[in-house]
């Protein structure tokens, strides 16, 4: 199947990716005019095949042709979920639920601020020392 | 047009593109037949020549489909991540910067300073095996 020259280089390539249900592809070019062999799977209509590619191939044109108009709502989308992130980033994450001397004690753990405890799990035999066996 | 794909003599022989098809999307490829085939590619400037020879029972046909499927994907989602970079970047940035936490201290590396040399001994292994 041929494609025209000059057709947009991740069009190609995305139809023949759709292509893989029905087909192995190989993509190609013959003096920069590219194409794509199909070697429909076991079951599969040759004819079919050639039809549904060059479907394919037109959607991917429509979806690229349209990409640029697209381009300043993602950009602002993507501003503002950034945005949203930082915020939830910097806020408080130990408070909820929690009492606040517990919060506040959370709070310097996660921060790095605090004391830790000698024991905090009520362990009383050191790690090394049960690895040795005592 | 040649034929690009060939099924002689038990070996499945591909041509591909070099516009199409790079290095990395034909490795990917050779590594999904691990086991299975005995892969041989010669690069060129024009076009590659890989040569796909079945160990066991596989059939050639069912090779070069699969190395054909592992290359197209491979070169796609290479190429559909380049297309990205520019989206990418700002976001891994912010990520990186503000999206992590700092990491609590071990409790068990703070109550037993033997516990603590233990794991920088291993982590400093594991950096000169990395290094």
């Amino acid at each position: 199947m041929s494609l025209p020259a000059g057709a947009p280089r991740l069009a190609v390539l995305r139809t023949a990716y759709l292509m893989l249900p029905d087909a192995n592809v190989v993509v190609g070019d013959e003096r920069g005019v590219p194409f794509l062999e199909l070697h429909p799977r076991p079951g599969v209509d040759a004819s079919a095949a050639a039809r549904a590619a060059e479907e394919a191939f037109a959607g991917q044109l429509g979806r690229l042709a349209a990409s640029p108009a697209n381009s300043p709502v993602r950009t602002e989308l993507t501003r503002r979920m950034l945005g949203l992130a930082g915020r939830a980033a910097a806020r408080p994450q130990a408070a909820a639920g929690l009492a606040p001397e517990d919060a506040d004690r959370v709070r310097a753990l996660l921060a790095e601020t605090g004391e830790w405890e000698k024991d905090p799990a009520a362990i009383k035999t050191a790690w090394s020392a049960l690895k040795r066996g005592r | 047009m040649k034929d690009l794909v060939s099924l002689d003599d038990g070996v499945a022989e591909l041509t591909l593109s070099a516009a199409w098809y790079e290095r990395p999307a034909l490795e990917a490829a050779a590594e999904v037949l691990a086991g299975r085939a005995r892969c041989a590619i010669v690069f060129g400037r024009g076009g590659h020549r890989v040569t796909l020879t079945p160990v066991g029972r596989a059939s050639p046909r069912t090779l070069a489909g699969d190395f054909l499927d592992e290359a197209l994907n491979a070169q796609l989602r290479a190429e559909v991540v380049s297309e990205a970079r520019p989206f990418t970047g700002p976001v891994l940035a912010v990520v990186f910067t503000e999206g992590f936490t700092a990491v609590p201290k071990d409790p068990l590396g703070e109550m037993d300073p033997a516990v603590a040399q233990l794991r920088e001994d291993e982590t400093a292994a594991l950096m000169a095996r990395a290094g």
